[in-house]
């Protein structure tokens, strides 16, 4: 989920008449608010409704719901897979990307990041590298990360790299796993990027079947602590990119608690260029590399 | 391609634990790891554990050493966010362990409303410094009582760097409305030059021009 504002991704579900007989109440709105806030440690202000009650009354639509009290019973006591709160969370979640999107930062994690990491452990360390894209989006920050691994570190045909991704929309998930992007997207790529690793057909971009195959998707909510604990101490570098700023200040150091238990000892954390875990949690050492401010779990 | 597919990378997700095993573990662990571990589970408790949860939590706060472990009681206390939670912080307040202090600042300001009954309390408490703890998170509660409870400090407290704290304060919660009372606090310590500039910035601040 790499943001969530007005976007232009459209919902899953029929959209309504312009004319729709339904109406979200004041009260009803905060209400569902505080539930999906509960759910997910995102916060909606006032200045979203729009935005939220557009895909709130598609999800009602969808669900047969005649009133913004029956589709909140729904979730709440009758959908006990999960599956219409699943949907609502991949209505209410915009993913706007595009490949080598903050690119100073994949420089810094060739230049500077992986050689302290590899420093660290010998090769004969059967332990791979782990990269986790949290959250992935559409997956142009995974591929990139691929890219980038392939093309600019020298040292990359010596260890076992693995790149996971995630993300809390398991829509956005099968579309990275398809892996099929418009011009925009691969805008900042070269010539010779998109040579080697896209496919160009029907004026769309697909990336190549042995980059899709080194990347592993896969759903994950950062506000569940019993999710997020099955990843403890799995990785060295996480990127972590424009994710915190859609969260309030708890939520915030519940998910700083969480990355920093998600990383291995001597691990980084890559956060986007208007976050800083400074003014969330002091569990990390801040490092200034020449082309990225990154924090560290401490060894 | 030397870039391998993980398939083998989340592990199964742990046992739900009882609360009275995680109070044990953030008790007694040996290990950071399990003490963070254990606390942050805590703070993931539904009700009714919430409220065992608080108190171990809290009690545990005190004795912990690790700043971390410390760290990760604060934000499942903060996670739990009842009055409860708020009074185990408060309790710290009255310590001489500053960094525990301004953990328990931080998290009670995170906590907000839930906190008001504790923060309402501190302000009456004998130690002025406590005093001013209490106003510096009542300053970022943005609770409905905030501008009340400062014009009762401004009004009474007996120590003026007590009601600096609270003209600072006021000066980020308070509108015109607060000025007369800005105004007397100012003309409680009339001998003192820092006062009378604290308040008109203050005055300045909330709307209303220079307190002369």
């Amino acid at each position: 989920m790499s943001s969530v504002s007005k976007g232009t991704r459209r919902a899953s579900a029929p959209e309504l008449p312009v004319a729709a007989p339904l109406a979200i109440s004041a009260e009803e709105f905060h209400s569902l608010l505080d539930f999906f806030y509960r759910k997910t440690g995102i916060v909606f202000g006032d200045s979203k409704r729009y935005f939220v009650d557009r895909r709130l009354l598609d999800r009602m639509a969808a669900t047969g719901a005649t009133s913004m009290r029956a589709y909140l019973t729904h979730l709440k006591y009758q959908d006990q897979a999960g599956l219409e709160l699943q949907q609502l969370i991949n209505a209410m979640t915009v993913n706007e990307t595009y490949f080598y999107r903050e690119e100073y930062q994949f420089r810094c994690l060739v230049a500077d990041i992986l050689p302290e990491i590899v420093a660290r452990r010998s090769i004969a360390e059967r332990q791979p590298i782990r990269l986790w894209s949290l959250p992935c989006s559409t997956g142009e920050e995974a591929y990139s990360l691929a890219m980038q691994l392939l093309e600019n570190w020298p040292d990359v045909d010596r260890y076992d790299i693995k790149i996971c991704a995630s993300d809390i929309d398991t829509g956005v998930l099968r579309r990275a796993a398809a892996a099929t992007y418009d011009d925009r997207a691969v805008q900042h790529l070269s010539a010779a990027l998109k040579a080697r690793y896209f496919v160009h057909t029907d004026g769309h971009w697909q990336v190549i079947p042995d980059l899709r195959c080194s990347i592993d998707f896969s759903p994950i909510n950062i506000s569940d602590r019993r999710d997020m604990s099955r990843h403890d101490a799995m990785f060295d570098v996480i990127f972590c990119r424009n994710l915190l700023i859609y969260f309030d200040d708890i939520s915030r150091r519940q998910a700083a608690e969480a990355l920093f238990d998600a990383l291995r000892p001597g691990g980084f954390l890559c956060l986007g260029h208007s976050e800083s875990m400074s003014r969330i949690s002091s569990l990390f050492t801040v490092r200034k590399f020449t082309d990225a401010i990154v924090y560290q779990k401490p060894e | 391609m030397p870039l391998l597919r993980s398939h083998d990378a989340a592990a199964p997700p742990a046992d739900e634990r009882s609360p009275e095993t995680l109070v044990a573990a953030l008790r007694t662990a040996p290990s950071e790891t399990a003490r963070r571990s254990a606390a942050l589970e805590l703070g993931a408790m539904p009700d009714p554990a919430s409220g065992v949860a608080a108190m171990a939590l809290g009690e545990c706060l005190g004795r912990e050493t690790s700043p971390r472990v410390r760290e990760a009681i604060v934000t499942a206390l903060v996670g739990i966010g009842t009055e409860a939670a708020a009074g185990a912080l408060a309790v710290h307040l009255h310590g001489e362990d500053a960094a525990l202090r301004n953990d328990a600042i931080e998290g009670l300001r995170q906590i907000g409303a839930a906190a008001a009954p504790h923060v309402e309390q501190l302000l009456g408490s004998p130690d002025p410094d406590v005093r001013i703890f209490a106003i510096n998170v009542l300053e970022a509660m943005r609770h409905a009582s905030a501008a009340v409870w400062l014009r009762r400090v401004l009004a009474h407290d007996t120590e003026m760097n007590v009601g600096l704290a609270a003209v600072e304060a006021m000066a980020q919660v308070g509108g015109p409305e607060d000025v007369p009372c800005l105004r007397a606090f100012a003309a409680r310590f009339a001998d003192e030059p820092f006062v009378a500039f604290a308040v008109n910035e203050a005055c300045r601040l909330v709307g209303a021009g220079a307190a002369t």
